[in-house]
């Protein structure tokens, strides 16, 4: 039975179909699946296939953005349920895309599933330069700084950020997660970040295992 | 620079008669590099003509490239156009709002600007002007034209763009018309101060095959043959990975195609057949910014090895350098340029 609407819910987001994923959305709470659920078995298992065939060059930006928008139609159905299984204090993560990126599906997508799993989450946007970080650094004193970067002029930028919280005596304070088509495991080690997350999913696991 | 090698005209002549030059026309695409590289702050650079020129001639005496750029930052287009601009003193700028928020109100305000008066797209005719006056003996002298696809996001916003594909198709027709005027008067311009064309369309490039076919081909196609009908020639830029897409850019008729680092540069060339001017790929920012001389010569030498024999090649970056690239690694790219290019090819 679950099974069934999750197949849906994926459906609904690999085709862009809103009205079928509202409909799906509505099922599932009616059911009375979890809405976590819902969000990791379903809506999530459609953005990775489309994930994939943006990879394999069979899906293309419009794509992208037409079924992100549709899975957060969805998500506007099921967040007040996630709301209520969220459990408190699991850290504070600020998150942006790096400078000169302008990128968001993807950290947007991110921030969805940090905040599904009990995580606050500071979105401070895209094309964010360095000083901009440090500066939301000292305001928000957050136990993860997550950066994106999707184009490779934005690992420059990354390193920039870096530099510049080790200037500020901040470095320390602070465990940068960083992730997006720009990076990797090898340049995370290279520029000194604490862990690299391949996919939104790989965030989740490396922001819990950062503060664990 | 050795005095037995012809010139970069003599050289680039034989290139585009079908014959193997001297050696490889080579040059790293420098932007706003070449005021890191002249010690003067970017905002300055890319707000006073003069400022501009003095740092690209002084530029191209630290490594000598075959062309230069007269490039700055890739929103004077945009901000002609009516995007608000915010500028650092020593980066590049960041859009800040765009003019088109309400197709109903906002879209009969958008005009096109004209390329020798309004913005600062007359700095870029000025300084262009200066530089073509003292190195056009030495060097090619390039600008660049924002490509019509590309322009779009300036007026809407990219994630709004993207949408206005699926959503509103008559609205991107009606602006992409404008454009691409645009585009064709701003390389008339350009020629008129002795550019080289570059058409940069970073945003055709992640457009699916049938919006491509849609939008981005028919407007540059009548970019380029526009130019084309009135003696002027130009080479094609489109950022990413574009192997797909090809054949498709060849068919727009440019004479040079600039691929980016993604792509393989061996098998475009085989692709393409000789039918235009390959030009390209070491990666920017990997190899240019982040790695040593000696990664830089490697990268150098196979992308010689890939794509020279036979000629119809220029030995270029993938895409413009970052501003914080190092002397070293231009200098090693052009010395490596310079070693391993001579014709007739010989690497292991």
């Amino acid at each position: 039975m679950a099974e069934r609407i999750f197949e849906k819910l994926s459906t609904a987001v690999i085709e862009a179909n809103v009205d079928l994923a509202r409909e799906a959305a509505k099922e599932a709470l009616e059911q009375g699946i979890d809405a976590y659920d819902a969000l990791t078995k379903g809506l999530m298992k459609g953005i990775e296939v489309v994930g994939e065939k943006f990879g394999n060059k069979e899906y293309f930006i419009s794509d992208v953005l037409m079924s992100a928008e549709t899975m957060s139609a969805a998500l506007e159905i099921l967040e007040p349920h996630l709301k209520e299984k969220r459990t408190s204090g699991h850290g504070k993560v600020l998150l942006g895309t790096a400078y000169t990126d302008i990128h968001t599906i993807g950290k947007n997508i991110v921030k969805i599933m940090l905040q599904s799993a009990g995580f606050e989450v500071i979105d401070i946007g895209e094309n964010v330069p360095p000083e901009t970080f440090v500066e939301n650094v000292k305001k928000h004193k957050p136990d993860i700084l997550a950066m994106s970067g999707i184009i490779s002029s934005a690992r420059a930028e990354m390193i920039n950020t870096i530099k510049a919280l080790d200037s500020e005596g901040l470095r320390e304070s602070v465990k940068i997660l960083i992730g997006g088509a720009a990076t990797s495991q090898d340049f995370a080690e290279k520029i000194g970040a604490d862990a690299y997350g391949k996919d939104a999913r790989e965030a989740v696991q490396k922001a819990k295992e950062l503060l664990g | 620079m050795s005095g037995e090698e012809l010139t970069v005209r003599e050289r680039m002549k034989r290139v585009f008669l079908r014959q193997e030059p001297d050696r490889v026309p080579a040059y790293p695409s420098v932007g706003a590099g070449n005021a890191r590289l002249a010690g003067v702050p970017i905002k300055e650079f890319i707000t006073d003509p003069e400022t501009m020129a003095h740092a690209i001639i002084k530029a191209y005496k630290l490594y000598t490239p075959d062309v230069v750029l007269v490039l700055g930052d890739t929103l004077v287009e945009a901000e002609a156009f009516g995007c608000k601009i915010k500028f650092h003193e020593d980066r590049l700028p960041e859009v800040v709002d765009f003019p088109v928020k309400d197709l109903k109100k906002d879209v009969k305000n958008i005009r096109m600007p004209d390329p020798r008066k309004d913005g600062r797209l007359p700095n870029i005719l000025k300084a262009g002007e200066i530089v073509t006056n003292e190195l056009r003996k030495v060097a090619g002298v390039g600008g660049l034209v924002a490509g019509p696809i590309s322009l779009l996001t300036a007026l809407r916003g990219p994630e709004n763009f993207y949408k206005d594909l699926v959503q509103n198709p008559d609205y991107v027709q009606e602006m992409l018309d404008i454009t691409t005027d645009f585009a064709i008067e701003e390389g008339r311009a350009q020629t008129e101060v002795r550019l080289g064309l570059n058409l940069g369309d970073p945003v055709a490039g992640t457009l699916s095959p049938k919006q491509f076919d849609k939008f981005a081909a028919p407007a540059l196609k009548k970019v380029i043959k526009t130019w084309a009908a009135e003696g002027k020639f130009c080479a094609l830029h489109v950022c990413g990975d574009v192997s797909h897409l090809i054949d498709k850019l060849v068919e727009l008729g440019p004479a040079m195609l600039s691929i980016d680092a993604p792509v393989n540069l061996a098998e475009a060339k085989k692709k393409i057949a000789g039918r235009v001017v390959l030009v390209g790929n070491v990666d920017p920012v990997k190899v240019m910014l982040e790695g040593t001389p000696q990664d830089v010569k490697q990268a150098v030498k196979e992308c010689i090895r890939q794509a020279a024999p036979g000629g119809m090649y220029m030995l270029a970056t993938g895409c413009e350098v970052p501003p914080d690239t190092p002397l070293e690694n231009l200098r090693a790219f052009m010395e490596a340029a310079r070693e391993y290019g001579k014709y007739p090819i010989q690497l292991d």
